[in-house]
């Protein structure tokens, strides 16, 4: 099922970095673009360093082999492993609180409420947080000149924000009782409804989903980096499990560019 | 502040490169180097026989073309031992001299651990698969580079896919897996 091929990976890494930009916009992303290739290309250094594998020798470093398998090995890993996290970040900021309760409410609600507060809590900390230090900063009670004291200053806003956040928790459970968390019967509001378009890219990710894991199980796609680098899969059967990787990967960055259009239009 | 403890690290860093990395090109690691002139010598070989059936044991290696097919990775060779040597630094050099691939972790050079030879690594068979060596039939329980040898012996590198029952090792026969 797990494949190794660079297409995905790459696809993937293009993807998600399109919808990073469109979603979080250009120009702060820059930075985090070149820290991001950075990453990459100590990766890409580092595996050969560990990794002796491979039939195609360059160099050799302390009586081991370097070899080219292990570099390509190391980009690949480096692309897949970033477009984890761009992924990653990319669902943090669109994936918030309503729609996974919209999602999973009504299988799970308990879950549901404790994966939202969740959601919730962790920017609410990193906020409190912030305000603790600043409002230290402000009374000029932070004594940050040395490591020791620095880090004895963040350990007492530390202690504050846990007081904080027991505080906050007992408030939000009450007010949570007060609107009737307990009672049976409860329903959650949800501003989502299924519509056609829905359901024609909700058939497209499944149709393609169900292709990959065929051309997965059946070895379409299949290419390896160790010992010897196997020629990329090319035939129709794998270009179409590109293509319906791609389908995949760029439905949520299509989806915004073309709502973004309508929306210009309509205005 | 900061900048002084970037550069000093980047110095150090530097400094390390420099002793503790070695650099070879392709040619200058496989170079000629003047045989050794002594009394004492051993025999060794190399083989990795049990990949060669036609079940699906080893099927993935033979595909990949890095399997011999008697499986004789190195035949039986006289090599000349000066004293001291061991049995990692025999294969060492037979493989240096006949250019195959060889993959060992290598702690401090008290006991080194062969990982693969000629492509083939540890775990490419199964979970409880490598390579193992043996000296005149017997299956020593160090290392590999803790093992000195004397004149006359005769080693043997094979490789594995059952933890040394395949290649006639009886440690784990007599003492059950669970010894491990």
């Amino acid at each position: 099922m797990l494949t190794l091929n660079p297409v995905f990976a790459a696809l993937s890494l293009i993807a998600a970095l399109i919808l990073r930009l469109i979603v979080q916009g250009g120009r702060p992303q820059i930075k985090a673009i070149l820290r991001a290739a950075l990453f990459m290309a100590l990766i890409t250094v580092l595996n050969p360093v560990f990794s002796h594998h491979g039939v195609t020798v360059l160099f050799f470093l302390n009586d081991l082999p370097i070899t080219r398998e292990a570099i390509l090995y190391g980009a690949y890993m480096s692309a897949a492993i970033m477009a984890v996290v761009l992924w990653c970040g990319v669902l943090s900021s669109c994936m918030t609180s309503d729609k996974v309760i919209h999602l999973v409410g009504r299988a799970f609600p308990h879950l549901a409420v404790l994966i939202s507060l969740t959601l919730r809590f962790i920017p609410l900390f990193k906020e409190r947080f912030k305000g603790i230090i600043d409002a230290q900063r402000a009374a000029g009670v932070n004594d940050e000149t040395t490591m020791i004291k620095k880090l004895s200053f963040y350990i007492k806003a530390f202690s504050a924000l846990v007081t904080m956040i027991l505080e906050d928790s007992i408030d939000t459970s009450d007010s949570m009782k007060a609107r009737g968390i307990t009672l049976s019967g409860r329903t959650s509001y949800s501003d989502f409804s299924f519509h056609f378009d829905d359901a024609v890219v909700l058939a497209l990710v499944l149709s393609s989903a169900a292709y990959l894991m065929i051309s997965g199980a059946a070895g379409f796609v299949d290419l390896s980096f160790y010992p010897v680098i196997t020629p990329l899969p090319v035939s129709v059967k794998a270009l179409a499990a590109y293509a319906a990787f791609g389908v995949i990967a760029f439905i949520p960055a299509a989806k915004e560019v073309i709502a973004w259009r309508h929306s210009r239009l309509r205005a | 502040m900061k900048r002084i403890l970037a550069v000093t690290a980047a110095v150090l860093a530097a400094l390390a490169a420099v002793f503790l990395l070695t650099f070879e090109t392709v040619g200058d690691h496989y170079k000629e180097t003047d045989t050794v002139i002594s009394d004492a010598s051993v025999t060794i070989s190399v083989s990795c026989a049990e990949l060669c059936g036609n079940g699906d044991v080893g099927k993935a290696l033979r595909d990949s073309g890095l399997v011999p097919d008697d499986g004789v990775i190195i035949p039986e060779t006289q090599y000349p031992i000066s004293e001291g040597d061991t049995v990692f630094d025999v294969l060492r050099a037979v493989l240096k001299d006949n250019r195959i691939h060889f993959d060992y972790t290598d702690i401090s050079d008290r006991s080194a651990y062969v990982k693969g030879i000629n492509n083939i690594y540890e775990y490419d068979c199964s979970d409880i698969s490598g390579w193992m060596y043996s000296v005149n039939g017997i299956f020593p329980t160090v290392a590999s580079s803790e093992y000195t040898l004397s004149d006359g012996d005769v080693i043997l590198w094979q490789y594995t896919c059952d933890l040394g029952r395949d290649v006639g090792d009886t440690y784990y026969t007599l003492h059950g897996s669970d010894a491990a």
